[in-house]
């Protein structure tokens, strides 16, 4: 490529490095011309919107708290609580959650999703009691493809996870997740290959965006583990900062304000020059982790405004969440590849009491390995059903066998 | 020319460059993401694009990157050890032809035996097609410095290259950075113990 000049006989290195280059990276072949029109069109259609609504450039200092802790934990390094999972987990609202579907499958399923949200908006005003102790539980399920044996099966792990957030000076928070923690094959037909793969304790699995990363599960039951959340009386993350339940209360109460308040947080984590449908997705998650929050009614019902009109989120109809408890469907913006194949992430609003039902992780298109063990599209790969939301005047008790 | 056709030209001849700097960086997957933003950033300042382009294209691909990587701790990691399975040629083809495939592992190991550094200016020209002069502009330093720095990273390569070849390598000889990957489920938290 570069002139191939000679050194003591041998080829200039350059030239030899050239000719190694990896087939992955030579541009003739990277050309994607669906793609490439596609992002074309994306592009100069939305960037001029962005271009009026946000004159900065430049990249900005970032906040990394926020979106690495969404990598990775519910309580970040610095003492942030945030509840975000890879896939991000808001959760709750109070909620009685004896969580029958309302089967009235059939006529009427099929209203416009936005004004089922919006209605869900309405009732989430009403609700209005103060006590001690917020409370939420969460049930979570992570389904997996392990192999042994030359086998491959499907591996679920469940678990409850409780957390007690004290609002009131002087309180501690506790979660305690891992409760009735059990690893185990999903189906009888997963177990039955999994017994004829010698029933081993333990199976790996492939993790990362293309099974790049292995990891180990141990079946059988697993132990608790409680942990303190709060740092002093900082109680939950939103964005990128730590807020107390006073700063909670004092949120902005409409819709357009809580939006502005969102935005400004956004713009303190990331770039002016990220895409917009990352900013809708991080809208959407801080909207949805706020509504489960013990905000003021106003302010839950503004965030779900503020869902219902983000672009590129889609509102579905009708949906039904891993309980049987029927919602409307909020989507992210975007899909994710996984090990398992493409997901969509998606939550579940009881529009009949304001309620947030799950948070889930969807296969949109299976992997050969997916696949192969019998996860169709459809499948909830992964998610988080809320089962209660409300105050309580004690802290919860935390099992014997709790590691701490 | 309207800045639109500017935008379109310029998008046209160095998508494929500029998605091939991407993926040698965070994988093919993350790679279009990257590409897709940094013709986004191109389109906001169609009228700042410098002439030559690809120089600037890739230091804004360069820079969304390390903007990930502060962003997405995890997602930028997963990411990067795809780039690097590809960039030690694990995900080529392994066709037929031993000596080539051979030579190209000599090579690759060679370069993965280097420091990120030389490792980074040394695929800018010679995978990304930048002149030397124009990988200063995208590694952000002056033109004498790279010169100095170039000339280090050549000498650097062709010795790694000698040790490469010495011990009579043969098809099964495997590139020095493929290593097995083994990361587990973040914690749930570094919470304070209760």
């Amino acid at each position: 490529m570069k002139n191939p000049a000679k050194r003591s006989g041998r080829p200039d290195v350059l030239k030899v490095l050239a000719d190694a280059r990896p087939d992955a990276l030579d541009p003739s072949r990277l050309a994607d011309p669906t793609r490439q029109r596609q992002d074309f069109a994306r592009i100069t259609a939305e960037a001029a919107d962005n271009r009026a609504v946000r004159r900065r450039s430049g990249f900005r200092p970032l906040g990394a708290v926020a979106l690495v802790a969404a990598a990775a934990s519910v309580v970040v390094a610095v003492g942030t609580v945030d509840r975000q999972a890879p896939a991000d987990r808001p959760a709750a609202q109070p909620r009685s959650a004896t969580g029958t579907p309302s089967s009235d499958t059939g006529e009427n399923v099929r209203v416009d999703g936005h004004i089922e949200l919006l209605s869900a908006a309405r009732k989430a005003e009403t609700s209005a009691a103060e006590g001690t102790y917020w409370q939420t539980t969460t049930r979570s399920q992570n389904v997996d493809v392990a192999e042994a044996d030359g086998r491959s099966f499907a591996v679920r792990n469940t678990s409850t996870e409780e957390w007690s957030v004290g609002v009131r000076t002087g309180t501690g928070s506790l979660m305690v997740t891992g409760l009735d923690d059990v690893t185990e094959p999903w189906t009888a037909a997963d177990k039955a290959r999994w017994q004829a793969a010698g029933s081993p304790g333990s199976v790996t699995v492939e993790a990362g965006k293309k099974g790049e990363i292995a990891r180990s599960y141990t079946l059988g039951s697993g132990r608790p583990t409680v942990m303190r959340t709060n740092v002093d009386d900082k109680i939950y993350a939103v964005g990128p900062d730590n807020v107390s339940y006073q700063d909670l209360r004092a949120l902005p109460a409409t819709s357009t304000e809580l939006r502005r308040y969102l935005e400004k947080l956004y713009a303190q984590g990331n770039s002016a020059d990220s895409g917009a449908s990352d900013r809708s997705t991080w809208m959407l998650r801080q909207a949805g982790n706020l509504v489960t929050m013990p905000v003021k009614p106003a302010v839950r019902a503004a965030a779900y405004r503020v869902m219902a009109a983000l672009p590129g989120v889609r509102v579905v109809g009708h949906v039904t969440d891993p309980l049987g408890r029927e919602g409307v469907g909020v989507e992210f913006p975007d899909t994710y590849r996984t090990a398992l194949g493409t997901t969509k992430q998606r939550l579940v609003v009881d529009p009949s009491t304001g309620a947030m039902l799950c948070d889930q992780l969807l296969l949109v298109e299976p992997s050969a390995r997916a696949e192969a063990a019998g996860l169709k599209a459809g499948t909830s790969v992964n998610y988080q059903a809320t089962t209660r939301m409300s105050w309580g005047e004690h802290q919860i008790t935390v099992p014997k066998n709790a590691r701490g | 020319m309207t800045p639109a056709e500017r935008f379109r030209d310029v998008y046209e001849e160095h998508y494929p460059r500029v998605l091939g700097y991407a993926t040698s960086l965070v994988g093919r997957q993350v790679g279009e993401d990257i590409t897709s933003e940094t013709f986004t950033v191109a389109w906001r300042r169609v009228d700042d694009i410098p002439h030559p382009p690809l120089p600037w294209l890739l230091g804004v691909a360069r820079n969304l990157v390390r903007e990930l990587r502060r962003r997405d701790a995890l997602r930028y990691l997963l990411a990067a050890e795809e780039a690097q399975r590809i960039g030690s040629g694990g995900q080529t083809d392994v066709g037929d032809v031993a000596a080539v495939v051979t030579d190209r592992h000599i090579a690759l190991q060679a370069l993965a035996s280097l420091s990120d550094a030389d490792r980074e200016l040394l695929t800018l020209i010679a995978w990304h097609g930048l002149s030397a002069r124009d990988a200063a502009r995208v590694l952000n330093c002056t033109g004498a410095t790279l010169t100095v720095r170039l000339y280090r990273a050549r000498r650097r390569l062709e010795k790694a290259l000698e040790t490469a070849q010495a011990p009579e390598a043969g098809p099964s000889s495997e590139a020095a950075s493929v290593n097995a990957v083994h990361t587990s489920c973040p914690p749930h938290g570094q919470g304070a113990p209760a």
